[in-house]
């Protein structure tokens, strides 16, 4: 029997991939080496907590008669309804550490404009020029193939599409103040404000702060479980425990899939929710790689290595005096010297999630979940640690977070800690066998979003070949992750219909 | 901005392309190495499973005997004082998998020693007692679990609990201090019916002894001896150690648990402080009626019987079905299977609430009360 598509790794892409093309009649089969087949998009329970792996909220939702890029999909994969939100008023709360100073911003972007005025003033007019342009962005973003659309309707975009976020930033004469502040996701972007791509980040920025990002009521795990029950019924195959062990092609074609049990599954397209390093690095036989893929593969940085603790604590959030549900601390707002402080092992720079702000129901009455990132931006981590030092590694690097939590709230939770799970890269390479445990690549000029989306269509170097997830061109954001399940489905469809053409 | 496009804003626009294909093309063509030490170590540190021989057996007593696990090239994965690994035991065709907390220290990974008491009836400790030999050769996966010491988590001063074979993690806990593996404090107090079941006695006297952060006190219920407790452990004795200084380390038979959250609520401990050793036996009361149970797995389809006072899981086994589990106590989330018709009494402790709203159990910890239809998740 043979196989529409074979889908390797559960995540977020690798879900909706499955499910959009069977929901379009094809005949699926999920590969996947674990017991759950949600990658990172996965969860477990310590006690009577439970806490999602990876990241908490949704994005680009949107609202019931405006939805957002993934809301639409969502909608048109059933299951939208499905999955109970709740939406979140706040877009993130950001901390200077060595400044002692915090400032927090609203969803909305008129609020969220009212409220840099109120922390810089005379910021205003190049606010609602930043939001006006990242309007623009939003919308010109789906039309890449349209060149003369683009050119006509969507100038700004153009003019923008090459710069950095600090170059049009400081092009709309922003006060630096509101500049570093409204820079505060560059965290989740990989890259320093000089480096990001503005496209990227006014994507970001505007699912963010235009479209509210959604908290689902019973975890991120409910999205993809959800996903999943929706694939299985409609009939998609799955395996799981089965761990792919070879991509088979033939003339720069896939034939099929081997697994480490032996099988021999045969299709034409498969799907990978992992990275082309392990796909070309290990999977396919090195002799088939094309060398295009092999240039392209050695050309990227991989991204950062992420440290995540999650506390679960016998006070509830306003117990604790908790307000916001994402706290962003650095120690400075410079985003460059802080991106450069996160090369070494120990930077104190984090994100922490505090999930009952949100949703009252994330854990117990009187408890409350906390996840605190920590990302590093180099390979320190895989060279630093090995079995012997592993464990008190672990334990350094999650106290330290916790300290640097306590100082940036002023609150003790130390004392509250109920459970405690520390996951490190090591962790991401057990169950997602992320390269090197890193999440996607690191951003540059020539890799970033734009020059990835624009590009991948040319960046198929093996026919039937797609990938998504964290290192596809939609890069290492949750609901992008998404995305780059549908766009591959579109790519698969785009060639059918194609080749009956 | 001015939103007029002019030639040299489209030109920057096309160079986005062109610019991403040079620095592709003069990147280096050698082949993609997928050889990260980071997967490699986390490979090596979680094996999918791992072949073992037994080195050497050791009498612990009448009852008990230890067994170290070797593996023939390389030594054993690193893992907490307090973790268990689980031991794929076939006999007659049949694969039972038992969960046994690792005993030795963390320091040597030459080898792994479980101890392992017969139980009445039990087919595996029985077999395991009479019938293993030195070189005898088993698979096990692991080592797993979360009954371990976290110095962020838990008090300086830790009050183990201990009833009969319990004591194999609180054991590796000890060594592990002694080894300086683990830095906290250790006091012991180890219920057994009378002196000679007590295992690991002569060591656990001599940690004590050469260790200050170790301490033992040993109670006997069936026994009045000079040196020793006699009785149950008991609230009095929890409050001997100044409440609120001290974690809880409960490691026993499930009714000692029960019996101990008495205790705690009574003294108000918080959950916090309190730590548990995996449940080993089933906590409800059940009658032992037949059922059918319908297994879907892909496309094959297999009715066996099963009782309604032993877990599904049990019912494959014995039915022949190799279902995927680890834990067996409803913890690793390996069993979870989906139930599509029939009713169960199911400990769902851990399960997502996700899970509970597309009706998933753990049949490990879930007991048949009607003709019970499973898909199993593999
Ligand atoms: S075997 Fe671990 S949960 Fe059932």
């Amino acid at each position: 029997m043979k196989y529409d598509a074979i889908v390797i790794g559960g995540g977020g892409g690798g879900l909706v991939s499955s499910l959009a093309l069977q929901k379009k009649g094809k005949n699926v089969l999920l590969l996947d080496k674990g017991h759950l087949p949600f990658g990172k998009q996965s969860a477990f329970c310590r006690g009577r907590f439970s806490f999602d792996c990876y990241f908490q909220e949704l994005w680009e939702i949107g609202s019931k008669d405006n939805l957002g890029y993934l809301g639409k999909i969502f909608k048109d994969l059933d299951v939208l309804d499905d999955i109970k939100m709740q939406s979140m008023d706040e877009v993130f709360n950001v901390v200077s550490l060595d400044d002692n100073e915090s400032f927090s911003f609203p969803t909305g972007v008129d609020n969220f404009i009212l409220k840099m005025e109120e922390y810089v003033p005379n910021s205003r007019r190049s606010m609602e020029e930043f939001f006006s342009l990242c309007k623009e962005v939003s919308e010109a973003i789906v039309h890449l193939d349209d060149v003369n659309l683009l050119k006509e309707k969507y100038g700004r975009f153009i003019k923008v599409s090459d710069l950095s976020l600090l170059a049009v930033l400081k092009k709309l004469h922003m006060p630096s103040k509101a500049i570093s502040l409204l820079g505060t996701y560059w965290f989740y972007l990989h890259s320093p404000i000089d480096k990001i791509s503005f496209v990227e980040y006014a994507l970001v920025i505007y699912g963010y702060v235009n479209s509210k990002p959604f908290v689902p009521l019973l975890g991120m795990y409910d999205v993809s479980l959800t996903l999943f029950e929706k694939f299985t019924s409609l009939g998609g195959s799955f395996k799981l425990f089965t761990e792919v062990s070879e991509i088979l092609t033939e003339n720069n074609k896939i034939i099929g899939v081997k697994t480490l049990d032996g099988k021999k599954y045969l299709t034409d397209n498969v799907i990978c929710d992992l990275s082309p390093n392990l796909v070309y690095g290990k999977l396919i036989n090195s002799s088939c790689v094309p060398s295009k893929a092999k240039s392209l593969t050695n050309s990227r940085i991989l991204g950062p290595r992420m440290v995540c603790v999650y506390l679960g604590l016998n006070k509830s959030a306003s117990q604790l005096g908790l307000k916001h549900a994402s706290y962003f601390i650095y120690h400075t707002l410079n985003s460059k010297k802080e991106f450069e402080r996160m090369k070494r092992l120990k930077n104190d720079n984090l994100v922490a999630n505090v999930l009952n702000v949100v949703n009252d129901e994330a854990s117990d009455k009187g408890t409350c979940v906390i996840c605190l990132q920590s990302l590093i931006f180099s390979n320190v981590f895989s060279k630093t640690v090995t079995m012997d030092n592993y464990f008190d590694l672990k334990e350094a690097f999650a106290d330290n977070m916790i300290s640097v939590f306590e100082q940036a709230t002023s609150c003790d939770i130390r004392s509250c800690i109920e459970e405690i799970e520390i996951a490190t890269p090591l962790t991401f390479c057990r169950y997602t066998n992320n390269a090197d445990g890193s999440m996607g690549y690191m951003t540059s000029k020539c890799d970033n979003l734009l020059p990835r989306l624009m590009n991948r269509k040319n960046e198929n170097y093996i026919d039937g070949l797609y990938f998504t997830g964290d290192y596809s061109a939609m890069t290492a954001f949750t609901s992008w992750n998404y995305l780059s399940g549908y766009d591959a489905y579109l790519s698969i469809m785009e060639k059918e219909d194609n080749d009956e053409r | 901005m001015k939103d007029s496009v002019s030639s040299s804003d489209i030109k920057k626009f096309d160079n986005i392309c062109k610019e991403r294909q040079e620095a592709i093309n003069s990147a280096y063509i050698d082949d993609v190495k997928f050889d990260y030490p980071l997967n490699n170590l986390a490979r090596v540190m979680h094996p999918l499973s791992i072949d073992v021989f037994v080195s050497d057996i050791k009498k612990e007593t009448m009852d008990a005997k230890t067994f170290s696990l070797k593996c023939k090239d390389k030594s054993m994965p690193l893992f907490k004082a307090g973790s268990y690994i689980v031991l794929d035991f076939k006999l007659n065709g049949m694969v039972y998998k038992r969960c046994y907390s690792i005993s030795s220290s963390p320091k040597n990974l030459d080898h792994y020693d479980i101890t392992i008491k017969r139980v009445r009836d039990g087919i595996v400790s029985n077999h395991m007692l009479n019938d293993v030999n030195v070189g005898d050769s088993f698979t096990i996966h692991g080592p797993f679990g979360n009954f371990n010491y976290s110095s962020l988590r838990d008090k300086e001063n830790v009050l183990a609990l201990v009833c009969g074979s319990g004591i194999t993690p609180i054991m590796a806990m000890a060594r592990a201090i002694s080894d300086k593996l683990e830095d906290f404090s250790l006091t012991i107090l180890y219920g057994e019916a009378k002196k000679k079941d007590l295992i690991f006695k002569d060591e656990l006297d001599l940690l004590a002894k050469k260790c200050d952060k170790i301490d033992v006190h040993y109670i006997l219920s069936d026994e009045n001896l000079d040196g020793y407790d006699y009785g149950l452990i008991s609230k009095e004795m929890i409050m001997g150690y100044e409440l609120g200084k001290y974690s809880y380390f409960v490691s026993g038979p499930v009714h000692f648990y029960h019996y101990l959250n008495d205790v705690f609520k009574e003294l108000d401990v918080p959950n916090k402080d309190i730590r548990h050793d995996i449940y080993k036996e089933s906590e409800l009361e059940l009658h032992h009626i037949l059922h059918s149970l319908t297994v879907i797995s892909g496309e094959e389809k297999k009715v066996v019987d099963c009782y309604e006072d032993e877990p599904l899981l049990k019912a494959m086994e014995n039915g022949g079905i190799d279902s995927p589990s680890i834990c067996m106590v409803g913890v690793c989330g390996f069993c979870r299977s989906k139930l599509v018709s029939g009713k169960v009494k199911a400990d769902t402790n851990y399960l997502l609430a996700s899970d509970m709203k597309y009706h998933y159990i753990h049949p490990c910890v879930s007991y048949p009360l009607s003709d019970v239809t499973i898909v199993l998740s593999k």
